[in-house]
């Protein structure tokens, strides 16, 4: 990675609910339009990481940079306007706001001119031409793949630096999955880097450069994607 | 909160009564005896509901009964002529203007924080009070622009108080899941009681009379005091911006994101905090409204008249659907209605003498009645349960 500056780093974080540690001492890093995916078993406290990064929980000792800045110090609605924005697992959307407000409200960090907007809105609507068709429709009667495309959409209505992706593909039919992550290889070819997490690590890893394995809290292992399909163990545990 | 747990614990025996009686129709279309299949449904009905069930089916029937017994024998008395009846209407339309714009406080908070702002009524008298102190002045100028600067001192003091207490007595306890949001809300309600009658009195107190707010408008056979007509259509004004701002403004958009889910707005980079304090803010505009139209029509205003209006406007935020914006308009019509209309409509023509004494036991009347049927008010959800 010589030449290529570090966007997010995170170093020796832990993650506690009361008493249970969720995650120990765990430390990954994104580089400037990498992708990278962090995979792990159910529970293995992938979304609890991702939530410690963008201030949702907070975290222990360590630290947290992006973009050599220390997050730790800031809230999670400060994020999205240095250009680290979640598109969280579930999806999430507004489902009472129609899908092109809750397209809107992915840009409320922004204080960009009307035109820019618009022009956004267009390419992020040519990138999901389903949601187009569901413009004004509320959020919550879209099926599970456009609401993905939809939390997909409002984060890249931030414009950001980078995007952390959680479980994108949870709950899709593999026909709607190959969509999505059709879309995310395009926005990776954009120059986005990106933070992909996944249980079914299959395409993750076809798309990643990098690729760290979280068990029980613990990063275990970490290494080029291409090495880690080869990985027995990574293959007994997550390609099936 | 209980607004919201309840309605599904209490609605479920609901559900195989509505399909016993479907169970019931199907059948009788087809071969099958009508009786038979009537027999099986209520057999089915009996064995699926408990003695809570029944209690309630119990309570519905005879209030129906009641009410359907009254308003009949109020009509067979034919005690009231027609326009009568429709001034009932229009000051129940005032009436109602004036808690719908209380209630729309209670629903906007509840709807943000799942929270009850007790001291509400209080902040709608205080809006009453910070009118008076340049009502003279104001008044004296004889315009109808006067009467419009008066509502808008009132709002921004309300406002502004509203606020503040938001930030002093809500938010440090915001987190901690205790009682003692609800316990800062009644100190905060006897602070502001205390204050203005600090300031201004045990007593009544009134704005002077205003010249062009002071006739009747003659519709028909009907005389209408131009101030109620005032106060409906300055309160229809109000409520028409409310939504404005909240469908087609980006701080209305953020407003909802909010109370939808808080993190996930965190994450789109809405402060929720900012979206908390505007919330209180525009609750304590439409309040500070409403005490300015209030001292209008009832002339008369004091220290402690927050509390009684202020129940009135948590009812109709519930009967609405709390949380519900449109629902607390219309619930606070109801109310108004309800009042103006209920005691000659309904409790005449058992010959109550003074029926119009009673108003309030209608009022309350038909909050109980209506959440008895509909649990979760007019336009509330079943799943009100908190989503977090
Ligand atoms: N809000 C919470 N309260 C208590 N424990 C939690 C909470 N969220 C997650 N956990 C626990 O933390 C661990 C990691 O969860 P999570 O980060 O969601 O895992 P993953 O995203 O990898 O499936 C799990 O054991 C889970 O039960
Ligand atoms: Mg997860």
């Amino acid at each position: 990675m010589t030449g290529v500056s570090t966007l997010l780093s995170v170093h020796d974080v832990d993650v506690h609910y009361g008493q249970i540690c969720a995650v120990r001492g765990a430390s990954l890093d994104v580089a400037e339009g990498e992708v990278v995916t962090l995979i792990g078993a159910n529970g293995a406290g992938k979304s609890s990481l991702i939530n410690a990064i963008c201030r949702l929980r907070p975290c222990g000792e360590g630290h947290i940079r992006f973009r050599g800045q220390d997050l730790r110090a800031l809230r999670a609605d400060e994020l999205p306007g240095l250009g680290l924005v979640q598109v969280p697992e579930g999806r999430r959307v507004f489902g009472r706001l129609t899908v092109m407000e809750n397209l809107r409200l992915g840009a409320f960090c922004r204080k960009a001119a009307r035109d820019e907007l618009e022009t956004d809105l267009a390419a992020v609507l040519d990138l999901f031409p389903r949601l187009a068709e569901r413009r004004d429709q509320a959020a919550g009667t879209l099926s599970g793949g456009e609401q993905q495309m939809l939390a997909i959409g409002r984060g890249l209505m931030a414009k950001p630096a980078m995007l952390l992706l959680d479980e994108p593909s949870m709950g899709l039919a593999p026909r709607i999955i190959d969509v999505i992550y059709g879309a995310i290889a395009a926005i990776a070819a954009k120059g986005v880097s990106l933070l992909i997490v996944e249980q079914n690590a299959f395409l993750a890893l076809e798309l990643a450069r990098r690729a760290f394995v979280m068990e029980a809290g613990t990063i275990t292992l970490s290494g080029p994607a291409a090495s880690l399909v080869d990985d027995e163990r990574v293959r007994a545990a997550y390609l099936g | 909160m209980t607004p919201g747990a309840s309605p599904v614990t209490r609605s479920s025996g609901e559900i195989p009564d509505r399909a016993a009686a479907a169970g019931g129709n199907h059948g009788a279309g087809m071969d099958v005896g009508k009786a038979a299949a009537l027999h099986i449904a209520l057999a089915d009905w009996r064995r699926r509901s408990t003695w809570v069930d029944m209690v309630m089916l119990a309570l519905r029937v005879s209030l129906l009964v009641l009410v359907s017994a009254g308003l009949l024998l109020s009509l067979a008395h034919n005690e009231y002529s027609a326009a009568d009846w429709l001034s009932f209407a229009v000051f129940g339309l005032t009436l109602g203007s004036i808690y719908a714009l209380i209630s729309l406080g209670y629903t906007m908070v509840y709807g943000v924080l799942r929270m009850i702002n007790f001291a509400h009524g209080d902040v709608f008298m205080a809006g009453a009070f910070g009118a008076l102190i340049v009502a003279d002045p104001l008044i004296a100028t004889g315009s109808l622009f006067a009467v419009l600067a008066l509502i808008a001192v009132g709002a921004a003091t309300s406002a502004a108080i509203a606020a503040l207490i938001e930030r002093v007595a809500y938010r440090p306890f915001r987190h901690r899941g205790t009682l003692a949001p609800l316990i800062c809300a009644i100190g905060v309600s006897f602070v502001l009681q205390y204050t203005v009658r600090g300031f201004f009195g045990t007593g009544s107190r009134a704005y002077h009379d205003i010249p062009v707010l002071d006739g009747v408008v003659i519709l028909g056979p009907l005389q209408v005091p131009l101030v109620q007509l005032f106060v409906i259509l300055a309160a229809l004004l109000a409520m028409g911006a409310l939504h404005l701002l909240v469908q087609h403004t980006r701080l209305g958009a953020s407003m909802r994101a909010v109370a939808e889910d808080r993190e996930t707005a965190a994450l789109m980079g809405i402060n929720a905090d900012r979206v908390v304090t505007f919330t209180f803010l525009i609750g304590g505009v439409m309040a500070g409204t409403a005490g300015v139209l209030y001292a209008l029509v009832f002339k008369q205003i004091h220290a402690f008249m927050g509390f009684a209006i202020g129940i009135k406007g948590f009812a109709a935020a519930v009967l609405g659907g709390i949380g519900n914006i449109p629902g607390a308009m219309v619930g606070g019509f109801v109310l108004g209605l309800a009042e103006s209309f209920g005691p000659a409509a309904l409790l005449s023509g058992f010959g109550i003498p003074a029926p119009y004494q009673l108003k309030d036991a209608i009022a309350y009347g038909l909050l109980v009645i209506i959440l008895i049927f509909r649990p979760q008010g007019i336009f509330g959800e079943r799943l009100a349960v908190k989503r977090m």
